[in-house]
């Protein structure tokens, strides 16, 4: 499943070089073209802070990380949303600039097999091609994102899933300056650019969330992770267990976390929390490093 | 599903119109009407004599009037106070031998490079300026610079000398 998603990642940095190529060659005087490949250029950020952080977060924990690198996934994270909410919202101000100066985009003709045919088409038809394969990618990598309870893959799959409609959108743009409507390109450019910011926004939002230690959530919605009343349950149906609290944070895309335990009976309590602790651990392969403390009063 | 089939449909759908159009309508009114032609002396390209106005590019305006009914009012100046009124729309074409990297690229329309006739240094590549966003005039000229550079022997370069 991990290799798949690298794999996926390679092949989604593949395609958006060649469609960052493809537009970059054909993009002309269109404010909205430019900040659809600006964007397909961003789109690279969170692939690339995947695959860096899938090497980093399996070294093991050493004398100077004893909590392990499984945080770099969400420092990889907040880098890539960080850096998507700047350039969205350098773009829109561009776009809202070019709008109020009244930019009117001048768009001329190119020669294709001896034909001086009008750029515009030529432009629509690189940002089709922009269109078609992250929306393939994105949906297989949704798929995988939850499984791996990885938010990056998810954010990113979210991402090129919405690719589609950038490209539609600098495409409306460009059909407005053919038919006339010299406003209409950076109207587009407007629409891409609050997507952009958007998308920075949330991801962005969510990493600091995960960051200040919030409660797990569930991957894709705001939802709180069930997992947490699971492990407190378990804990409490252990005979000598009288009552328990738990708390648990992301690293990553893992939890860890510590089980505060009232004991009914303190004989073989050392065995006893060893055995509990492991326990818990087995319960769901993204609970890592679980500790029990035993307390007089819960806190 | 039917996104990915419905976009290529509209496309076609639109690529039977007339595209480009101009939001000043620029072409529209220059047929049968009159083309306001600025022209910036640099010889051979633009030469302004007398009260005269010859040279490559002045022949090139010449033939694209002709092409489109229209008259030729000359307007001879500096580069930039020509291009200056180009940009707001105050005249429809300059010409003045520029190039492709001028300055004012941004600000005002610039067609691709016409082949120099045969007589000139080969490979100087010069161009014509059209106010920003006439796209529908800007190809008009443009196709008419390309049809022009078509290799048909004998058919002369029109060149004023």
């Amino acid at each position: 499943m991990r290799r798949r998603a690298i794999r996926l990642e390679w092949i989604t940095i593949g395609f958006m070089l060649s469609i960052i190529l493809v537009l970059y060659l054909t993009m002309g005087n269109s404010q909205a073209m430019r900040t659809a490949w600006i964007e397909d250029i961003l789109t690279l950020v969170p692939p690339i802070a995947f695959l860096i952080a899938a090497h980093f977060e399996v070294k093991e924990p050493n004398e100077r990380f004893p909590y392990g690198y499984y945080r770099s996934v969400s420092i990889a994270f907040l880098v890539a949303s960080a850096a998507l909410l700047a350039f969205g919202g350098l773009l829109l101000y561009e776009s809202v600039r070019s709008l109020l100066s009244g930019d009117h985009p001048t768009i001329g003709t190119t020669v294709v097999a001896g034909h001086a045919v009008w750029s515009g088409w030529i432009m629509i038809a690189a940002l089709v091609y922009s269109a078609i394969p992250p929306v393939i990618l994105g949906r297989k990598k949704l798929a995988i994102a939850r499984d791996l309870h990885d938010k990056v893959l998810h954010a990113d799959a979210d991402m090129n899933k919405a690719d589609w409609m950038t490209a539609l959108a600098a495409i409306a743009g460009i059909l407005g300056i053919g038919l006339g409507f010299w406003w209409a390109d950076a109207a587009a450019a407007i629409v891409i650019s609050l997507d952009i910011v958007h998308d920075g926004w949330r991801n962005l939002s969510q990493v600091v969330t995960d960051l200040m230690d919030e409660i797990p959530t569930r991957v894709g919605d705001d939802e709180p992770d069930p997992l947490t009343a699971e492990v407190r349950n378990a804990l409490e149906a252990m005979p000598w267990i009288r009552r328990a609290e738990v708390r648990l944070r992301e690293e990553g895309h893992v939890f860890t976390g510590e089980g505060f335990v009232v004991v009914r009976d303190e004989s073989g309590l050392i065995d006893r929390i060893e055995e509990a602790a492991r326990m818990i651990e087995e319960m769901d392969w993204r609970v890592y490093d679980f500790t029990v403390v035993p307390v007089r009063e819960l806190p | 599903m039917s996104r990915r089939i419905s976009l290529p449909l509209l496309l076609l759908a639109v690529a039977g119109c007339d595209l480009p159009r101009d939001p000043e309508g620029t072409l529209e009114r220059v047929r049968g009407g009159t083309l306001r032609a600025g022209v910036v002396p640099n010889p051979p390209w633009v030469v302004v004599e007398a009260g005269r106005v010859r040279g490559v590019e002045p022949a090139l305006v010449r033939r694209f009037a002709r092409s489109l009914d229209a008259r030729i009012e000359w307007v001879a100046g500096t580069e930039s106070e020509l291009l200056e009124r180009l940009e707001t729309r105050d005249l429809d074409l300059v010409a003045g031998g520029l190039t492709r990297s001028n300055p004012w690229g941004s600000r005002v329309g610039l067609t691709r490079p016409y082949p120099a006739p045969s007589g000139y240094a080969p490979g100087e590549r010069r161009v014509l300026a059209v106010p920003p966003g006439e796209n529908a005039w800007l190809v008009r000229l443009e196709r008419f610079l390309h049809r022009r550079a078509s290799p048909e022997p004998g058919s002369g370069t029109g060149v004023a000398r």
